[in-house]
């Protein structure tokens, strides 16, 4: 590293960084996308991952490798 | 874990040190919101770590089918996240710029060597027979169990340095690695437990590596009983780290003997890895990361999965799809120990970034 130091680790990477706390405390108004968004991504990823398991996995090993190896 | 020195703002070595690295983790001028949000996950990662840790094992043993039988669909599915899913759930630190721009630094680590071992190992898959490859794997699994006794000793670490006790001493650190130097050698004696199918001569060996894991046990108790403070989140998540290995020696079943190693490893990473992405960051809610590292973790976990059951297959292409997975999980175990190098100076500047409720408590 250096001078040559890419811009991307030479500046502050959250916003806990940031002077007087950065993005905490929350600002009060918030945009409603910001929060909505993501849960519905998170609630995809559920119904996504169970529906995976019940249909489509085959039988895990116990060390995380296929069973029956 | 020591601190960078120099002035706040001061660029050490090329980072710019923050100045809640240098004055703890409560932000300037923060009020006591940020400082209640900060104790609330400090307690959600150390509360987490246990109740999940001691959770995997109980589940595990409970869940455990007889003799070789498959697992129920409980016991799949807390595998499936313990391992397929805390694997990918690695590839989500490359969605950071922080971290790309640290792998293009250190190229050996980011991009070689995990490049060397999915081409090699995908290689390996379509050349080798199963019957061979499958003592190939003996060192593959060494290499898996050391991987997680390396996290448990950072949980450990952590746990320490978050309850303000200090970290690891030596001979702490001592007692986890040769207990679980013991485990990983009874697992390789007796690969039954590993589900492998091979028959090693060394088998008669087990009593042996059992005296190892108990010595390191004893090492680590009295490591323990010297400690001067031993807050009760510390001493339970040192004993996990410690005691981790015991069911290999406790049971018949792989299932009940090593499953509970393998979802308790791979949960206490999918929450660490969870509050990292749920850090807020420029532009992005802790949501909005969190959900990023959700999608990426169970659309890789998906595609490891998958890849993990091909070992049999009579198509080439597809064999090399197994041994792809073989090089992806080691690339796993290669680039999380450089992330979570703590001594190192960028893993120690981005953890802190990321947790300062953790590392500066």
């Amino acid at each position: 590293m250096g001078e040559n130091t890419p811009a991307a680790i030479a500046e502050p990477w959250t916003d806990w960084e940031r002077p007087n706390g950065g993005g905490l405390p929350k600002p009060p108004k918030r945009p409603l996308g910001r929060i909505i968004v993501p849960l519905a991504v998170l609630g995809a990823l559920v119904v996504l991952g169970a529906t995976f398991l019940l249909l489509v996995s085959g039988p895990a090993g116990a060390a995380g490798m296929c069973g029956g190896g | 874990m020591t601190s960078v020195s120099g002035p706040v703002g001061t660029p050490v070595n090329g980072l710019v040190e923050a100045p809640e690295a240098a004055h703890g983790a409560r932000p300037e001028g923060a009020g006591e919101g940020p400082v209640r949000v900060f104790r609330t996950l400090r307690l959600t990662w150390l509360l987490g770590t246990t109740l999940l840790s001691a959770g995997a094992f109980a589940g595990a043993i409970m869940l455990a089918p007889d003799g070789t039988d498959s697992p129920g669909r409980a016991l799949g599915t807390l595998l499936f996240l313990g391992s397929s899913v805390h694997v990918a759930a690695t590839a989500w630190f490359f969605t950071l710029p922080e971290i790309r721009a640290h792998a293009r630094a250190h190229r050996g680590r980011y991009v070689f060597a995990p490049a060397g071992l999915i081409a090699g190992t995908a290689l390996a898959a379509v050349l080798v027979p199963y019957e061979q490859l499958r003592w190939a794997l003996l060192a593959y699994f060494a290499w898996q169990f050391f991987h997680f006794q390396k996290q448990n000793v950072g949980m450990a670490a952590l746990a320490g340095v978050a309850q303000g006790s200090g970290s690891v001493q030596p001979l702490e650190r001592a007692g986890i690695m040769l207990a679980g130097a013991g485990g990983i050698a009874g697992l390789l004696v007796h690969p039954d437990l590993l589900q492998l199918g091979v028959e090693p001569p060394w088998r008669e060996l087990f009593p042996v590596t059992f005296a190892v894991f108990a010595a390191g046990v004893a090492v680590g108790l009295y490591a323990l009983a010297r400690r001067t403070a031993r807050p009760p989140a510390f001493t339970a998540v040192y004993l996990i780290s410690l005691l981790f290995f015991a069911p290999v020696f406790a049971f018949e079943s792989p299932y009940a003997a090593v499953a509970g190693l393998t979802i308790a490893h791979g949960y206490q990473y999918l929450l660490i890895v969870g509050l990292v992405a749920g850090a807020p960051r420029r532009g992005r809610s802790g949501l909005t990361g969190l959900a990023v590292m959700a999608a990426i973790a169970l659309a890789g976990g998906v595609a490891i999965d998958q890849a993990s059951h091909l070992h049999g297959s009579p198509l080439p292409w597809e064999r090399a799809l197994y041994g792809a997975y073989l090089g992806a999980v080691m690339t796993h175990f290669v680039v999380d120990a450089g992330l979570w190098r703590l001594r190192d100076e960028f893993p120690r500047r981005f953890l802190t970034a990321s947790v300062p409720y953790l590392l500066k408590p």
